[in-house]
């Protein structure tokens, strides 16, 4: 790592002179759009154009390189052939340039020489403190079009970050067409140097920038994610768009990007911990990004709906109920009070109904009677409109906007549902702080994007949330894991599996490996009876498919033909060349002699994105059928983290006790989550952890880790 | 020094190492201050283009380890198992035969001691009269039996292919018992040694399974598949063992489970699969293979060039690239030969060996 600050970011976004690199008198070539796109932008500061071959380009004085320009350079805005790159850095460098946007496409995205030109300039970067964007990018638009983009939008207060730089000159171009302005506007490319997160760090604390809103397919760095996205998301909203949702989309990005996309969950439990709004779609990236940019954040979780129209309140409930959003419960008071002022036809409850005939007054006379209930009863709503005859919604949306404007704290969300008659209302009720849309289910939606980022600005940044360390035997763990290592094995051992959870203080089964069927017996006969027998082979993944597993063994002689069957069976359905390593006796936990016994299914899988990402649900032989399972990132996970993690299974009503059975032992299995996250932290070579089952039992009787597979990073 | 009686490395099936105890023996030998020479009567033409129409183990044994010596010296006579009779007919097997023992007396002429390796098993050649049996005699050899031991049914060959030497009359002195599991190994004290010794038996030596000898490596599987290496320096990676092979047929997700298992392994898959070779990439692989001849996209390639994971196109479907995959047979490879050594040094008993 270099010693880079995203402060050296400043020479993109208010850069005062620009050296053009591959600037052009030639119509249509990047190097000539560039600079008509600054000219255009009104970019304040000097240009500096190189072209070896030309003295002028569009009325500016031409150099044949960086190293003949006298002034100081902030930013190099570089669009020449790949190839001729590597050397015009080095000269940037040398010029002690700030920063450098490479156009340029060929790098890393083509494999070979391109690859090997991006490490070099990549090096160069660190090495004279360059900051570089790209390359194979758009550009970007701060205080000028530094892009070749065809359009330049009107100056705002949304910050738009883009993986994609065909996906940035669409929405410029939407942008355009629906007034909508920018702080900024960048096109991500290859992220050599500057990805998401930098751009996020400054953009943070840029005064010009109220929400930032990005489109990615990837993150290069989860861990630095979290610690710099996680407090810019305190200072304002973070709206990102991840492309890849579904397997084919991740399909699709996976050879777009080159970079491995961890599950889709992963995500979505990243961008919580580190209170990012996630947008499902493009036109919900931008309908968040509009709300938070004119909207108040609700000072409370509990909302009406005002409506003229039955229906509409209707499909509006519904859609609250489906974001489980809070719906308001009126008290006598504001019932009584609605009563006074609302036909008798009305409904006085939530939703609202006005009904169909309802004038512009009776809008106010409902919106302000719920402005003035406390926060905690209402403390904000959504308005619907269908224009019928009475209804005249331009006055309708300047009551509305007068009422925001005398109350401010009171967080209103408009649903004008029409066409035409509609189009001048929405803009007066945009203009006044009232984002609104023509469908209700836009409105609740954004309303959610709201009280999620209201939730987000309560809690404690993730990052500094302090974790409890239990008492462990680290060194234990890391030698089993280097002994696997040294036998070539990606998949511990049982006997392995077991030390590692008895050092992480979690409870399993006492168990021995046997390599005869003799020894099987011998063996047996120490432990006692009964016994489960299991085959013992890293290839062999569902040991219960091909036969691996023998339950209840009660005699010696029953521990020797377990051992002969086990191996038998192994040899003729196991994979072609399995390693056979013999065979392992644990105890039997029979589940009729406890009181009470509930299978779980407890695991992790590391996320190439976000680390290990713990998971809980129903275990057993059906599990993977049943899907009735949990996951949460292992990242500062707390008990409280796995209380609400096992509080979002079905199974979690069983151990809780359900037609008079006791409690099951969940301080154990809160107990093994939040260990299993230590032991994952602990050792980032874990990749794969899985017990199934892990057996609950009664509080009084614990529980045990029965089967347990671990597979380590080779 | 007086010459010793040749010591004839006779199998009860392929693939029983004889080749890995040749090389070592031969070593140990010279280690010891003999002269040792290495004979194969009859090498494998299994394909009969000229720059493949030498046994691999032949080529491998005069290329690095008695490289005094011809390979018509070391293998006077070729043929491909399972056409043998479009070669040679029983009438003719005479004239092949003198033409054989000109070629052993020559190097026994040349050596103190020569190790001969039998055909793939006992019987080989029996049609037309050139068995090791008849091997063992005519040169006058001292026979070890080297036989692969998976489970207890493969001690009943070794019995079975000692009384059947015995029979015939041929010395035999032992066995080496070779490409043992971790289970046969316990089994070799506890089980096999007492009742291979009440049978008149010597246990000369059990060689454990070797990764190294026994995988397969890039060169190897590349050949097998036809395919053209579209990424990564052959030289470099062509010694890579593969320890696994795993078909990314599957879901991204489920891939992940099962590649991560894996190690040095080789994934076929779909030219289009990017996200089964992206998981593959930062998993423990050392090949990826496309099938179909489907090029994979540009950014997998780069970031394969980046992980320094070779990358194969080869012509055949998925499923018939598994097919080729089980039929390959692994051979010495020039790099391997002091692992010969160190293994024969390792686990055979060289006491037991007459000298």
């Amino acid at each position: 790592m270099s010693s880079k600050t995203v402060k050296e970011l400043d020479a993109m976004f208010n850069p005062k002179s620009v050296a053009i690199i591959g600037a052009s008198n030639r119509e249509g070539k990047i190097g000539n759009t560039i600079i008509k796109n600054m000219q255009n932008s009104n970019f304040p500061g000097k240009y500096y154009p190189i072209n070896p071959k030309s003295e002028e380009i569009l009325g500016y004085k031409a150099y044949k390189s960086v190293l003949d320009i006298q002034d100081e350079i902030d930013l190099a805005v570089i669009c020449i052939p790949s190839k001729f790159c590597v050397a015009v850095i080095e000269e940037c460098g040398k010029k002690k340039v700030k920063a450098a946007v490479i156009i340029t496409a060929g790098f890393k995205e083509v494999g070979g020489e391109g690859r090997i030109r991006e490490s070099e300039i990549q090096e160069l970067g660190i090495k004279y403190n360059m900051r570089i964007l790209g390359p194979n990018c758009l550009g970007l638009i701060t205080n000028g079009n530094f892009s070749f983009a065809s359009l330049t939008p009107k100056k705002g207060n949304i910050a738009m970050l883009s993986q994609s730089g065909a996906m940035m000159t669409g929405l410029l171009d939407w942008a355009v067409n629906n007034d909508i302005g920018f702080s900024a506007f960048i096109s991500l490319g290859n992220k050599v140097d500057v990805d998401e997160v930098d751009f996020i760090e400054y953009l943070a604390n840029d005064d010009n920038t109220k929400v930032i809103a990005a489109y990615i397919e990837s993150v290069e760095d989860g861990m630095k994610f979290f610690k710099i996205v996680s407090a810019a998301a305190k200072k304002k909203p973070i709206i990102l768009l991840k492309a890849g949702r579904s397997a084919a989309g991740a399909k699709a990005a996976s050879s777009h990007t080159g970079a491995l996309a961890g599950s889709d969950i992963g995500f979505e439990l990243a961008f919580k911990k580190a209170g990012v709004i996630r947008a499902d779609t493009i036109s919900d990236l931008f309908n968040y990004a509009l709300t938070f940019l004119i909207a108040t954040i609700p000072k409370g979780d509990k909302f009406a709906i005002v409506t003229n129209a039955g229906g509409p309140g209707i499909v509006t409930t519904d859609a609250m109920d489906k974001e489980k959003l809070g719906f308001a419960q009126f008290s006598e008071e504001t019932i009584n009070l609605l009563k006074k002022k609302l036909p008798t036809e009305s409904n006085f409850r939530n939703p609202v109904d006005i009904i169909g005939d309802a004038p512009p007054s009776r809008y106010e006379d409902a919106i302000e009677i719920l402005c003035q209930t406390p926060n905690s009863e209402v403390a904000g709503m959504i308005i619907i409109l269908t224009p019928q005859s009475q209804t005249k919604p331009i006055l309708v949306a300047k009551k509305i906007a007068a009422l925001k404007k005398k109350y401010t704290e009171k967080t209103f969300i408009g649903a004008f549902i029409g066409g035409v008659s509609v189009i001048e209302p929405m803009k007066i009720l945009t203009k006044s702080g009232v984002p609104t849309y023509a469908f209700p289910e836009d409105s609740v939606k954004v309303l959610k994007g709201l009280t999620y980022y209201k939730e987000l600005l309560e809690k404690p940044i993730i990052t500094e949330k302090t974790v409890k360390k239990f008492n462990v035997n680290k060194d234990k763990v890391k030698k089993i894991i280097e002994d696997a290592k040294k036998d070539n094995r990606a998949v511990l051992l049982s006997y392995e599996t077991s030390q590692v959870f008895e050092s992480y203080g979690i409870k399993a089964p006492e168990n021995r490996l046997v390599q005869t069927a003799r020894d099987a017996a011998e063996n047996a006969k120490e432990m006692g009876f009964p016994l489960v027998a299991k085959i013992v082979s890293p290839q062999i993944i569902h040991k219960w498919d091909i036969g691996g597993v023998v339950l209840n063994i009660k005699t010696p002689a029953e521990a020797k033909n377990a051992f002969i069957s086990i191996m038998t069976n192994a040899e003729r359905l196991g994979p072609r060349d399995a390693r056979l390593i013999g065979v392992e006796l644990q105890e039997m936990i029979i589940k009729e002699n406890k009181l009470k016994s509930t299978e779980l299914i407890i695991g992790m899988s590391r996320d190439p994105n976000w680390g290990p990402m713990l998971m809980i649900g129903s275990g057993g032989i059906y599990a993977n059928y049943v899907k009735d399972v949990a996951f949460d990132l292992a990242y500062h996970f707390d008990r409280e983290d796995a209380q609400k993690l096992l509080n979002q299974t079905k199974i979690s009503k069983i151990l809780e006790g359900v037609r008079g059975e006791p409690v099951s032992d969940i301080d154990g299995v809160l107990d093994i989550l939040e260990r299993l996250s230590q032991l994952v932290n602990d050792f980032s070579d874990i990749v794969e952890l899985d017990i199934n089952p892990c057996l609950v039992f009664e509080k009084k009787e614990g529980y045990s880790a029965v089967d347990i597979k671990i597979t380590i990073k080779m | 020094m007086n010459k010793s009686k040749p010591i004839f490395l006779c199998s009860t099936k392929a693939g029983s190492g004889k080749t890995i105890i040749a090389i070592g023996m031969f070593l140990k030998f010279k280690e010891e201050g003999f002269k040792p020479g290495y004979f194969k009567a009859i090498g494998d033409a299994m394909d009969l283009r000229p720059k493949t129409k030498t046994d691999k183990d032949v080529n491998v044994i005069t290329a690095v380890v008695a490289r005094q010596f011809s390979k018509e010296e070391i293998c006077p006579q070729f043929f491909n198992p399972g056409f043998f009779l479009d070669e040679i007919l029983p009438e003719e097997t005479p004239a092949v035969m003198a033409h054989i023992k000109d070629s052993f007396e020559s190097m026994q002429n040349k050596t103190d001691i020569i190790i001969i390796e039998g055909n793939h098993n006992v019987n080989q050649y029996s049609a037309i009269n050139l068995d090791d049996i008849r091997f063992a005699k005519e040169f006058n050899a001292n026979v070890i039996i080297c036989s692969p031991i998976k489970d207890d049914n493969d001690l009943n060959t070794v019995v079975s292919a000692f009384n059947y030497l015995k029979l015939n009359d041929v010395n035999v002195i032992g066995v080496i018992l070779n490409g043992l599991s971790e289970t046969a190994y316990v089994r070799i004290e506890k089980y096999y040694k007492p009742l291979l010794k009440d049978l008149g038996i010597e246990v000369i030596g059990g060689l454990k399974k070797s990764r190294q000898l026994e995988k397969p490596t890039v060169a190897e599987i590349i050949e097998a598949v036809e395919g053209d290496l579209i990424c990564g320096n052959y030289i470099k990676v062509k010694n890579n063992l593969i320890d696994g092979f795993v078909i990314g047929a599957m879901g991204a997700e489920s891939a992940s489970s099962y590649l991560r298992r894996g190690v040095n392994q080789c994934v076929i898959t779909g030219g289009d699969r990017s996200d089964i070779a992206l998981v593959a990439l930062d998993a423990s692989t050392n090949l990826i293979i496309f099938s179909g001849n489907i090029h994979p996209a540009r950014r997998i390639i780069s970031v394969a060039e980046e992980k320094g994971v070779p990358l194969v196109v080869a012509p055949a479907d998925t499923f018939t690239i598994s097919e080729q995959l089980k039929k390959i047979h692994t051979h010495i490879q020039p790099n391997e030969i002091q692992l010969c050594k160190d293994e024969f040094d390792k686990y055979i008993d060289w006491d037991k060996i007459p000298k």
